[in-house]
């Protein structure tokens, strides 16, 4: 009782917490401006990395020649060496890097995103088997619609993604309609099952389109599917960022409604937010995030189930934070990840997909372990 | 007023409730309860507006709750349920920082959270994790929470007075932190906040009620101030149970026991 | 060649520089020394290069060209489907030979915007193809007067094989296997390398009815009874040789395994259709009908 009426009336503890929240809002701050930077390094010196030998002062060069052709009337650009490096890194580099950040910022927030919105931190959208539904999409255009590319033209461009998002659209709303229970409430283990039959589903449909392709289908879906991302011109690039830029934009905002989502249905409509809308705009946002980023790279795995949760080790679980932090970390672990697939077989190149998962199962592994140990890496 | 009016209402097939009234008025603590199975719970989320009723009308300060929008209603009232589990390691604080308004000012919201944390005791763990709080322990948090909520409604509109909807608010707490409940209840209604509870502590309810309401087989079988209410026959007749109402020396509190055969 | 330029606004003008950079090299190389640098997209053409003396222009190949064993130690650019565009143009070529289903398409696209020639040699599933394969090589390479004779020892070999096979009675039907993955047996349909070669070595495939490869039962396998079985000898040595895949039980109910008819050639002599071609159909042959079948006519043709 005395305890009660200490607590009631003592200002002290309240005043003595108070430098506890700025310390937490600027330690936030400061991590999501590290994870930006780092996005940005990561960008930046993806270009130096890679088998055509570009001196890293070059880089620059071309980079200015690129932005400010004007300027480049200083520097000597009659030979071929200058011409073709420039190339290399405006062709063949420069849309590459900006693939690897917006796929690593796309499916990154969307982990985040699906581990709020099913209300388990190991939803992901490979897990639950969005993934695997938008690649029953794109694998379906490509072979009945005859092996469009990107390199097709605009409107064929946007096929492969359109149905890769239609895909993780019926994929993420099917799953949805068998988790919800009659109360509204969401079955979690049944969604994941869910997820695990579907993802059995959808993977059958690909070995079946595969059984259906012609050769020359057959050659686009060899590649694609070894989770790469090598086939990136600036003509996909457009569709790709129309994308994914709103949907993870979108995503980012809703981190204060999606912690009130964490409570429960119930509680989040209490509270003011609007269930129903709040869901279908995550689903949607999703479905488009990861539609475009299979549509492009294949798939892609880790990054959208790790990302999240090294952001949550370092700076906790509100989703006002974590959403942007994931999205940041995400496309430069990605852009680092490809860096390393360009640079380390040069001059051949291994598949990005392939890094991520060397490198992020161990540590994922090694993340659960520690977890399960003290409780503590959860949440540090 | 939040009221019921000739309200009936159905859950799973089965009518739970039959053209009940009954209102709660602003500045009371009123109590709903009754046997289990009475519709108590029902009673309260047809006046949170989380039930639709089959018949009869829902009020929600003087508006019928069904026209007014998320937004709106979160203004209006508070709702705490009876369970409340977060899979994600949130603090405390965080927690209590959800059931703020998004339209109430920043510089109000930190003195709101505090006020918070200390009508539900929870500011000595304000920075530890729910995750690993106890099962009563989480719902101080909840009750701390919705009271944030309540909160900021009164300081964003302070002339609409806000409802706060608690079900079984004291159900896992120890002595003190239930009389804490109570008498965090009876200082948001003397600010103007309607309290509204669902409680089957018949002792506990004489203190904390200003308002009660007994439910049985989904009926109203009495109501008024709970001295008035709580005298055997009406308890014998609600519960079928015997029990001996037993005041203490001053006549300020009453304990009830149902060791009678 | 085919063009691939599809530019925008800021590769053409990269390719005008690349243009009028390229301007004076062209002419210098045809006054000293026709020799470029050469990356190699398939096995075969790269097999087809060092056939006609010119494995010394090669400075990069794809992951398919293992024959001879110099071309193993050429850089590899990736796989024939998988092609890096910055590791083919990190070595500098001024040509790329690719076979046609080399790709993506998007780094092809790349590798020639970038100012290195690209030129696509056409399957060949026949003795005229392998000609005319060698022929469109030998052209870009300037090699003409080496692929004559590299020609017509093919053509003579392979008409020596045309006649023995022509008065074979019985055609014994071959099934090829690509692959045994798990529970399923790849095979060839119409239209395929392997199909061509087994009827060029006069048996018949002993599938139909569908195009390329696709995966087939172990049931269909067993009523369709072949006489033989075709693999790549790396494919048979994945699954430990012959002599292990003769007791899988997919295979071992076959009459032609227990009659010890398994056949393991190597992969790129096999299906290649390249220089080796008619030496890979007369070996077959013999495996099929008896080494008296057709006699070689000399050594086997071996590039170095």
């Amino acid at each position: 009782m005395s305890g009660v009426d200490g607590a009631l009336g003592d200002d002290a503890a309240a005043r003595g917490a108070r430098p506890a929240v700025d310390r937490r809002a600027r330690r936030r701050l400061l991590l999501l401006a590290l994870f930006a930077l780092a996005a940005l390094v990561a960008g930046v010196g993806a270009f130096t990395v890679g088998a055509y030998p570009i001196p890293a002062g070059q880089v620059l060069g071309a980079l200015v020649r690129a932005i400010a052709p004007w300027g480049a009337e200083a520097l000597s650009l009659g030979d071929a060496e200058a011409a073709q490096r420039d190339l290399v890194l405006l062709e063949i580099r420069a849309p590459r890097i900006l693939f690897g950040l917006l796929v690593g910022a796309a499916l990154a927030v969307s982990g985040a995103a699906m581990q709020a919105l099913f209300r388990n931190p190991l939803a992901d959208p490979g897990l639950v088997g969005v993934s695997t539904g938008a690649a029953l999409g794109a694998v379906a255009m490509i072979v009945f619609a005859g092996a469009l590319t990107p390199t097709f033209g605009a409107l064929a461009g946007a096929a492969v993604p359109a149905a890769a998002f239609l895909g993780a659209a019926v994929v993420t709303v099917l799953i949805f309609l068998i988790g919800v229970r009659g109360g509204g409430g969401v079955d979690v283990a049944l969604m994941l099952l869910a997820g695990v039959a579907i993802n059995a589903i959808a993977g059958a449909g690909v070995g079946a389109m595969t059984y259906l392709a012609d050769d020359q289908a057959l050659r686009s879906l060899t590649f694609w599917t070894m989770g790469s991302l090598a086939v990136s011109g600036w003509d996909a690039l457009g569709i790709t960022f129309a994308m994914i830029a709103p949907a993870a934009l979108w995503l980012m905002l809703q981190g204060g409604a999606l912690n009130r989502y964490l409570l429960g249905e119930a509680e989040a409509g209490h509270l003011g937010v609007d269930v129903r809308r709040l869901k279908t705009g995550v689903i949607l946002a999703v479905a488009l995030s990861v539609g475009a980023a299979v549509a492009v790279a294949g798939a892609i795995g880790f990054v959208g189930l790790v990302t999240p949760h090294l952001v949550r080790m370092m700076g906790g679980p509100d989703n006002r934070f974590v959403l942007p932090g994931a999205a940041l970390l995400g496309a430069a672990l990605t852009v680092t990840a490809d860096a390393f697939a360009r640079g380390v077989a040069a001059p051949a190149e291994i598949p990005v997909g392939l890094v991520l998962s060397a490198v992020g199962g161990p540590f994922f592994l090694w993340f659960l372990m520690s977890r399960r140990a003290g409780g503590a890496a959860w949440r540090n | 007023m939040a009221e019921l009016i000739e309200v009936s209402a159905a859950r799973g097939g089965r009518r739970v409730l039959h053209e009940v009234t009954l209102a709660a008025p602003a500045g009371c603590v009123t109590v709903i309860a009754g046997p289990n199975g009475s519709g108590k719970t029902t009673a309260l989320a047809l006046m949170a507006g989380d039930l639709r009723p089959s018949t009869g009308r829902v009020l929600l300060g003087d508006a019928p709750i069904e026209g007014l929008s998320a937004a709106v209603r979160a203004l209006r009232r508070a709702v705490m349920p009876q369970h409340f589990n977060l899979v994600f390691a949130f603090t405390v604080r965080e927690v209590v920082e959800m059931g703020l308004l998004p339209a109430l000012p920043a510089r109000r919201r930190a003195p709101v959270v505090e006020e918070a944390l200390a009508l539900a005791d929870v500011a000595a763990m304000a920075e530890r994790p729910v995750t690993q709080l106890s099962g009563g322990e989480r719902q101080r948090v909840s009750f701390a929470r919705a009271t944030a909520q309540v909160l900021s409604a009164q300081a964003v509109a302070p002339d609409a007075p806000a409802t706060l909807f608690l079900d079984e608010p004291t159900a896992s707490l120890d002595l003190a932190h239930q009389a804490a409940v109570v008498r965090a209840a009876h200082r948001l209604a003397a600010d103007g906040v309607r309290v509204v509870m669902v409680m089957h502590d018949l002792t506990l309810i004489d203190a904390a009620a200003d308002h009660l309401v007994l439910l049985k087989e989904g009926q109203v079988a009495a109501a008024g101030a709970p001295r008035a209410v709580l005298d055997e026959p009406t308890i014998r007749s609600v519960y079928a149970a015997s029990v001996a109402v037993i005041e203490d020396a001053d006549a300020r509190a009453v304990a009830l026991t149902a060791l009678r055969p | 060649m085919t063009s691939l330029s599809r530019p925008t606004r800021r590769t053409a003008v990269l390719s005008a520089f690349a243009a009028l950079a390229a301007g004076p090299l062209l002419s210098t190389r045809v006054q000293a020394d026709a020799r470029r640098r050469l990356i190699a997209l398939g096995g075969a053409i790269t097999e087809t290069l060092y056939f006609l003396d010119r494995g010394d222009w090669l400075v990069g190949a794809d992951t398919t060209s293992s024959y001879p064993s110099a071309a193993q130690d050429l850089p590899k650019v990736g796989y024939l489907r998988a092609v890096s565009a910055e590791g083919t143009l990190s070595l500098a070529p001024d040509l790329v030979i690719a076979e046609e289903s080399a790709g993506p398409p998007d780094a092809l696209e790349a590798i020639a915007r970038a100012g290195a020639e690209v030129a696509y040699v056409p399957e060949a599933r026949s003795i005229d193809g392998v000609v005319a394969k060698i022929d469109r090589i030998a052209g870009l390479v300037a090699a003409e007067e080496a692929a004559a004779r590299l020609s017509a020892t093919i053509r003579e070999r392979a008409a020596h094989l045309a006649d023995a096979v022509a008065g074979v009675e019985r055609r014994p039907r071959v099934l090829f296997l690509m692959d045994l993955r798990e529970g399923a047996l790849l095979s060839a349909g119409e239209g395929t390398a392997a199909k061509a070669i087994i009827e060029l070595a006069g048996g018949r495939n002993a599938l139909d009815g569908f195009e390329g490869y696709k995966p087939v039962s172990a049931e269909s396998i067993l009523a369709r009874a072949p006489d033989a079985i075709l693999m790549m000898s790396h494919a048979a040595e994945r699954h430990g040789g012959v002599g292990a895949l003769a007791r899988d039980p997919r295979l071992a109910g076959l009459q032609a395994v227990q009659d010890g008819r398994l056949i393991a050639m190597e992969g790129l002599k096999l299906l290649g259709f390249g220089p080796r071609t008619p030496d890979a159909a007369r070996e077959l042959a013999a495996a099929l009908h008896g080494p008296a079948i057709a006699p070689p006519l000399g050594a086997p043709l071996e590039a170095s």
